[in-house]
């Protein structure tokens, strides 16, 4: 999505004449730098209106909450997410039909290939440096996330809540 | 499980390449199982694919990890493998290979998986949970490896079919040298997706069974799966999309534990990495601006398996099954065609029979490998000779085979024929042999000519011993038949 938002602002530049076909965002000039950047907010074409494509529904909140260790279902909490939700959903207004997508500002060159060869030996000393714990050379770093298990009546009693409000 | 042999070509064909088509009947009638694989392959590197520290198996722990992989700061942090997931370096290719009709059998069909596409990636590094502490031993000498993504359609119907893939698959990157293909080493990796469904209906949910790290345990696996999901749909229930692992000691699909599962990938473009761009020069509207040319890779690229199972039965005239068998090992392929180079033979049918099924027999009991040899591919040729050129019988070339091997004999094998005296008697000396068996056992003569049958074994008997071993037995027998029912 980013990357279609940058070709995106390209047009936009274009478009309100800041950017010419041939010229780059940034052009030198004899009396010094002329910045392509708009010096004041340009007007958006996006609506706010956005009825969201995702459901947010009981299993999805379940799974964030999951995810992200974070207790959110309530009231402020789910406003929030599709707030958010809502916000990044404007990107989909872009028309990026036929628009390739940008991976790298670098799209013009080609990778550089390098041979095959160890050119590094044992560096183990160092690459364990910065560690604040290691046992035999290995790093030594906390068990795995913990697998959260809501507590039996967790969910039951939220849609009360839910229901209540 | 029943076979319905659909052979849709002659048998001419079949005797050269293999275009026997043939699916594996349905699962208790109805069911058809759907299997897809994936294959993560180590390229056999020197070094790391964005690091130059060393890439060897079971180096000590941290001792192969450069500023790079290890992340350090100033460097971008690690958490992510870069993968090239939409923009592959190959899509929409397929791979044929040859399955055997059933376990261990020595008849083929032919079978195509799609390849739908090609990718490289980065290993990750490897974590040990220790128990007993509570906490978890990072080495990451694994981290940042080369690995080929191999991703293959859902084409495959049972586990025999996905060991026949992987086989094939082996054989190819291991000629050209890309992989070591050793599945115990990690350094193939096979994740199957199961499902099964009724034809007709639509696809199946299906599981994914990762950790497999043997062919045997691909196809138990899959096979376990398959029975699993069938027992369940036909109970009414419904099969969850899981991933499981094998269990090698039960030899059943387990549920991984959730912590091992729930990854929640996100993919992004690594936006440091310019466009790898890769142009072949054999083709014109290829525009030449690009890190490597394909050209120069397919010009040193080794002969694949098929073209020399091919080869061979074109050149030499050898049957499709001892062309499998003898492509499955390289070294088997070179000591067929040293022998055959040094041998004035046209038969290769018959150097391939003796080869198989005997010399590899006799040297399989003694646990040597074909190269490591001691009947040597001119000694070989020699026994060749001489049996096509009738100077010995079958049986006493399997004999020489056997003293030369077992006993490492020294002596040529036409020295030992002649020491021996195992030289074959001339067909036209036989009635002699015959008649002097007639004339010095008349008892036996006149009670097989009342009608006892049963006295002919001990009247061949006396031939064979008569003829010190060295007749033609099916010649003998006809004769000696013949002139006692004169």
């Amino acid at each position: 999505m980013l990357r279609q938002t940058s070709r995106h602002l390209l047009y936009l530049l274009r478009r309100h004449g800041a950017v010419t076909s041939k010229s780059t965002l940034c052009s030198t000039t004899s009396k010094g730098k002329h910045s392509k950047v708009p010096q004041q907010p340009l007007d958006s074409d996006v609506s706010h209106d956005i009825v969201s494509g995702v459901n947010i529904d009981m299993e999805l909140v379940q799974h964030l909450e999951k995810l992200s260790l974070v207790d959110f279902a309530n009231k402020e909490g789910l406003t929030r997410l599709q707030a958010a939700i809502s916000f990044a959903d404007q990107l989909a207004q872009v028309d990026t039909e036929d628009v390739e997508p940008m991976y790298s500002v670098l799209e013009d060159r080609s990778l550089a290939l390098a041979d095959d060869e160890v050119l590094v030996e044992n560096m183990c000393d160092d690459v364990l440096g910065c560690a604040k714990e290691t046992f035999e050379d290995y790093f030594v770093v906390p068990p795995g996330n913990i697998d959260y298990v809501p507590e039996e009546e967790y969910y039951s009693k939220l849609k009360d809540e839910g229901d209540k409000t | 499980m029943k076979f319905v042999y659909n052979c849709l070509k002659t048998v001419r064909n079949f005797r050269y390449y293999c275009t026997t088509q043939f699916k594996p009947a349905l699962i208790r009638d109805v069911w058809q199982p759907v299997i897809g694989l994936e294959v993560h392959a180590q390229i056999l590197s020197a070094s790391k694919l964005f690091s130059r520290v060393g890439a060897k198996y079971g180096a000590p722990p941290n001792t192969q990890v450069g500023i790079f992989e290890a992340a350090h700061p100033g460097t971008l942090p690690a958490g992510y493998q870069i993968t090239q997931k939409d923009c592959p370096i190959a899509k929409d290719g397929f791979i044929s290979f040859n399955v055997p009709v059933q376990e261990y059998s020595m008849k083929f069909y032919s079978h195509s998986v799609r390849l739908t596409q090609l990718q490289l990636e980065e290993d990750s590094g490897k974590s040990i949970h220790d128990a007993k502490s509570n906490r978890v031993l990072v080495d990451l000498n694994r981290a940042g490896l080369p690995l080929m993504e191999l991703v293959f359609a859902p084409d495959l119907r049972d586990g025999e079919e996905a060991a026949a893939l992987i086989k094939e698959l082996s054989l190819v990157l291991t000629r050209v040298g890309t992989c070591s293909c050793r599945m115990e080493e990690g350094a193939l990796r096979v994740d199957a997706n199961i499902s099964v469904h009724k034809q007709g209906e639509p696809l199946g949910e299906r599981t994914e069974v990762k950790n497999l790290n043997s062919i045997r345990s691909l196809v138990k696996a899959i096979n376990y799966e398959i029975e699993r999901q069938i027992d369940i749909l036909e109970a009414g229930g419904t099969v969850l999309n899981e991933t499981l692992r094998f269990d090698a000691i039960t030899s059943t699909t387990i549920k991984m534990r959730d912590k091992d599962t729930i990854h929640d990938y996100r993919f992004m473009p690594e936006p440091n990495l310019p466009p790898l761009r890769l142009h072949d020069s054999l083709d014109a509207s290829c525009i030449p601006n690009s890190s490597l040319d394909i050209n120069d890779i397919r010009k040193k690229m080794n002969e694949l398996p098929e073209e020399t199972r091919r080869r061979l039965i074109s050149d030499y005239g050898i049957s499709l099954e001892n062309s499998i068998i003898l492509v499955n090992d390289d070294a088997l392929v070179d000591y067929f065609l040293d022998v055959m180079s040094g041998t004035k033979s046209h038969n290769g049918q018959l150097v391939s029979n003796l080869l198989l099924n005997n010399l590899l027999g006799t040297l399989n009991s003694l646990d040597v490998d074909i190269k490591d040899s001691i009947l040597s591919p001119s000694a070989f040729a020699e026994i060749v000779h001489l049996l096509e050129s009738g100077q010995i019988l079958h049986a006493v070339a399997l004999k020489i085979m056997e003293l030369i091997c077992s006993s490492g004999d020294k002596r040529t094998p036409s020295e030992i024929v002649e020491t021996n005296n195992w030289t074959k008697l001339p067909d036209d000396l036989l009635e002699d042999y015959v008649l002097e068996v007639i004339s010095s056992n008349k008892k036996l003569v006149g009670k097989y000519r009342r009608g006892n049958s049963k006295v002919f074994n001990t009247l061949m008997g006396k031939a064979v011993a008569a003829t010190e071993r060295r007749a033609d037995m099916q010649k003998l027998q006809d004769l000696l038949k013949r002139k006692l029912d004169e």
